[in-house]
């Protein structure tokens, strides 16, 4: 667990942090605006509440902070970094990247820069650059001694995005053999059925079938090699399995968004665009994200 | 500490032991010995030094026969070295293999700090262990250092495990909070397995050294034999992070990565898995890491369910999905997103009880699935709205196994030992307490039961889950609801507030005063702190007359004069970290108290001040009344502050007078 150096974002925990135990955001809110009265507006008490107002969810009001603070303190790197985050929340993607890249200029050697880079690359994906966001992404695993467990995702996925599924692989497996993240290794069996290396993820598929109490996504992994390799009717027994298992585990009332997905995934897969539309729009009901959504939608629109 | 690595230093060129030798000893713990990470064969003992040592750990089946040996090759060494450049170097020449150690971040320079990893070990045995500098017996030889390794996974075994969150403060309600429960479990004669922490053990910021006086010394002989499990809270996230397992909180911690435990390997310590028989205990980050579905942990989360075969499920995490105690879950982000991202991934997999902490208050709910709407509501979501109390025979009712989306019972037990409060009433909780306590949770094969003690040892809520057969719930359209909260009235009305359970006295009873009596001073400038008290007298509080406890009599008050003007200074370390600052005073007839030469408290005194007070109320002083100063935030200070307080009496022909403060501050 301990892989990096503190890095510019752990030095922004390591400012003073929030103000009293038991204090609810809208009561530290209301301490900092007091506190700022009595003595002034001061950088690290505008980002505190910014974070505060972050914490409620009311953006307005901590980019207002952030761009106060930095307008205070102009080499204050922990305003950038959430600043760039807030406006990405907002929409404001042009000037998340302004902000960010404003924020690299000052920030010392390329391990402070590591962690800018990764929002930046976020910044960029956000904005469909996705050769340049990869650019960043390497940039900063290179920069650093070895890379937080997100960025190997987030790298991987642009890399999915450009259809570089071999390197998503390569990038996941190196992340695993790192980390032993269970997720960089699933989402490495992924990029390696996407890349069409099916005999080596059929062997990892098989082995985590035979582990879990739940083998819907499991069933639906196996299914996708037997698609790629043109096996159909193996293909479509794995996804009507899966199906059956979701169906038993799906909440009737208040269903699972992830589970959703994955049906409606199985269900495109098997050809039944109108199933597979339904559930893409419960699951945008229930919280699903675009990122969740992305191969449900991609195999809708190929049985369409 | 600083001391250690520079008298090190200084000894490593003329010494051949090295650095941190043998002469810089001090014979004792800098943290006295601890478990981690228990699994069925192995176990982990963490403790530190203040000066290099040989480290030994000898372990065995009964106290008087220590006849195992941890290798060396078992024994992680981490570091803090000094931060000086020119000491580095001495220390790059002399002993550069200590620059090669994993680093303790922010710990005082000059500890070690030694992790022994035991294998090899037999399940649900216990073990005794000493540790040792060398051949030097370090721990005491008198039997209470020992572990007991966990049951086989997949083994039915009874567990018993204590709960308890947002305690580390090192005062009085956490002291009192771990007390009872160890008297309460010696009175049951059934002893704790484990227990788990649910964040917030290290006010304020989770500093290595508020983890030492707040956590480890705190709980101390309960930490030797049994783990805790945690999670980080939002304090310890004012110095550790998530995202790269860096601060006090993880060097606090060994918590497994690669699924030593049981579980899925999450390559980090910040959320993982263990086992515990037939149990499956999940713990989750949910202050500083993404909460999103598509994010890493809730990723991790669902492979974990996917794979677990237990018989029961229990997860526990810092921000609770559902609460009206010092916190508000319809409110904030991380326990809105807690509810709405990951709430829907525990109950498809079929989580039974869900532990948080953070808002400071003891919040039970009914059986419940499905609440994810904000504002949190019961309709529809309530399967069953019992007491849930098996002492009546209700216990809540699930089916046997593993099945999704069949109820679970929330707890929020943040009442481990700051100050406790509620803002309101969340519609799914069966008990509301505000008192300071800790959760026993006993798990016996298809029983699960819940137990509230509070901080005087009593019990104050009983909870019971059934998991047999197949049971199907009716989702409850119109469940049994909560009576409404009353807030009660705000400070500044017309009675005192309660004080703070938990304070520090910054001002103390029976203080010496400057004041001055028989005149007014000029204008309001007597009560800033740039004010020259010259000529004021010097007395100890209380003041006043006919009253028995007064030490400043003021024999000469009654027909002459109705006001005393009183002054006293006090330090503040760090102003931005305090809550509350309030006056406790027993007083007659009335006052007026400033802060810095503002007004921030006013009572029986109608308009005006000094010599143009008016409307003076007549009151006895029967008791004392806590008064929380107004709008303190905006004039207090770091440094050196004044209180000032006006005494006013009734009239001049009063037969009694008192004054009699005293100041509190919470941080």
């Amino acid at each position: 667990m301990r892989l990096l150096p503190a890095t510019i974002l752990a030095a922004a925990l390591l400012a003073p942090g929030i103000l009293a135990a038991h204090d609810s955001p809208e009561h530290v809110v209301e301490i900092l605006t007091a506190r700022m009265e009595a003595v002034g507006e001061r950088a690290d008490l505008l980002w505190r509440r910014a974070t505060e107002y972050r914490a409620l969810r009311n953006h307005p009001a901590a980019a207002r902070d952030l761009k106060r603070a930095i307008k205070l303190r102009k080499d204050y790197l922990p305003a950038y970094v959430d600043l760039s985050r807030v406006q990405l929340a907002l929409g404001q993607r042009r000037r998340a990247l302004w902000t960010i890249d404003r924020a690299m200029r000052l920030a010392g050697g390329e391990s402070d820069r590591a962690p800018l880079r990764m929002v930046k690359a976020e910044v960029l994906a956000e904005s469909s650059r996705f050769d340049e966001a990869l650019r960043e992404c390497d940039l900063a695993l290179a920069g650093s001694s070895g890379g937080e467990l997100d960025w190997f995702l987030t790298r991987s996925q642009i890399q999915c995005r450009l259809g570089r599924f071999n390197e998503a692989a390569a990038g996941l497996r190196r992340g695993f053999e790192l980390t032993g993240s269970a997720v960089l290794e699933v989402e490495c069996i992924d990029a390696m059925i996407d890349a069409g290396q099916f005999a080596e993820a059929r062997g990892k598929v098989e082995a985590a079938l035979s582990e879990s109490r739940y083998r819907s996504s499991w069933l639906l992994r196996r299914a996708r090699i037997h698609l790629g390799q043109g096996e159909m009717t193996e293909g479509h027994r794995d996804l009507a399995d899966a199906i059956a298992e979701m169906n038993r585990r799906m909440s009737p009332t208040h269903p699972e968004s992830g589970l959703l997905s994955e049906r409606g995934f199985a269900y495109a897969l098997l050809g039944d665009v109108g199933l597979a539309k339904r559930d893409l729009l419960a699951a945008r009901k229930s919280g699903a994200d675009a990122a969740m959504l992305r191969r449900l939608k991609l195999a809708l629109n190929a049985a369409r | 500490m600083a001391w250690v690595a520079t008298a090190a230093v200084a000894r490593a060129s003329e010494s051949s032991h090295g650095l941190f030798g043998q002469e810089g000893r001090t014979n004792h713990f800098a943290r006295a010995p601890y478990v981690q990470l228990a699994t069925p064969s192995s176990m982990v003992v963490v403790w530190r030094t203040d000066a290099e040592t040989e480290p030994v750990v000898r372990y065995g089946r009964s106290p008087e026969a220590l006849d195992q040996l941890v290798p060396l090759s078992s024994i992680v060494t981490r570091v803090s070295l000094t931060t000086n450049k020119a000491e580095l170097k001495v220390i790059e020449e002399k002993r550069p293999e200590l620059l090669r150690l994993p680093k303790l971040h922010s710990a005082p320079m000059g500890l070690f700090q030694y992790e022994a990893r035991i294998t090899g070990l037999l399940p649900e045995t216990r073990y005794y262990y000493g540790v040792f500098d060398g051949k030097r017996r370090l721990t005491e030889a008198d039997g209470t250092y020992y572990f007991r390794t966990h049951p086989p996974v997949g083994e039915e075994r009874r567990a018993r495990f204590w709960v308890v969150g947002d305690s580390g403060t090192g005062r009085e309600p956490q002291h009192n909070v771990h007390t009872s429960m160890i008297d309460w479990v010696k009175q049951e004669g059934r002893p704790l397995d484990f227990y788990v922490h649910l964040g917030d053990m290290a006010y304020m910021r989770g500093k290595d050294v508020e983890f030492q006086t707040r956590f480890f010394e705190m709980y101390e002989p309960t930490l030797r034999s049994l783990v805790c499990w945690p999670t980080m809270g939002n304090h310890e996230g004012g110095t550790s992070k998530g995202t790269n397992g860096v601060g006090p909180y993880y060097d606090a911690y060994v918590c497994p990565t690669r699924g030593e435990a049981g579980g899925v390997p999450t390559g980090t310590e910040a959320y993982y898995s263990f086992d515990y028989g037939r149990i499956h205990f999940i713990c989750l980050d949910s202050h500083d890491l993404d909460r999103k579905p598509t994010g890493l942990m809730a990723r991790w989360l669902k492979l974990d369910l996917e794979r677990t075969k237990a018989d029961w499920i229990v997860a526990f995490f810092h921000h609770p999905p559902y609460t009206k105690g010092t916190h508000d879950s319809d409110r904030e982000k991380q326990l809105i997103e807690m509810r709405q991202h990951i709430m829907p991934i525990l109950e498809s997999g079929g989580v039974d009880l869900v532990l948080t902490g953070h808002s400071h208050v003891y919040e039970r709910s009914m059986l419940i699935d499905g609440a994810y709407a904000t504002p949190t509501v019961a309709e529809g979501v309530v399967l069953d709205d019992g007491e849930g109390d098996p002492r009546t025979g209700e216990p809540y009712r699930k089916s046997r196994g593993l099945e999704p989306n069949n109820g679970n019972i929330q707890v929020v037990a943040g009442h481990g030992g700051t100050t406790i409060g509620r803002k309101g009433t969340i519609p799914l909780m069966r008990k509301t307490i505000v008192e300071h306590g800790s959760v026993v949770v006993d798990i016996d094969g298809d029983t699960l039961r819940g137990t509230m003690i509070n901080k005087f040892g009593e019990v104050r809520d009983v909870f019971g889950l059934v998991k047999r057969g197949q049971v199907v719930h009716q989702r409850l359209m119109t469940p049994w609801q909560p009576p409404p909260w009353k807030k009660p009235r705000a400070v500044g009305e017309d009675v005192s507030a309660e004080p703070p359970e938990d304070f520090f006295v910054a001002i103390p009873k029976n203080s010496e005063w400057t004041y001055l009596a028989g005149s007014h001073p000029e204008g309001a400038k007597w009560t800033e702190l740039k004010f020259d008290a010259k000529g004021w007298k010097k007395g100890t509080a209380p003041f006043g007359y006919s009253y028995r406890e007064a030490r400043t009599v003021l024999d000469d008050m009654k027909g002459k004069y109705s006001a005393i003007y009183m002054r006293h200074e006090f330090e503040v370390e760090q102003a931005d970290y305090i809550a509350e600052l309030g006056l406790m005073i027993n007083y007659d007839d009335g006052f007026i108290a400033y802060l810095n030469g503002k007004e921030v408290a006013r009572k029986g005194v109608g308009k005006g001040a000094g010599k143009d007070a008016q409307q003076v109320k007549s009151h006895d002083a029967t008791k004392y009344g806590y008064f929380p100063l107004k709008d303190f935030e905006k004039h207090l200070k770091s440094g050196t502050n004044v209180l000032a307080i006006e005494g006013h009496n009734a009239s001049l022909d009063s037969h009694d007078f008192l004054m009699d403060p005293y100041l509190l501050i919470e941080d």
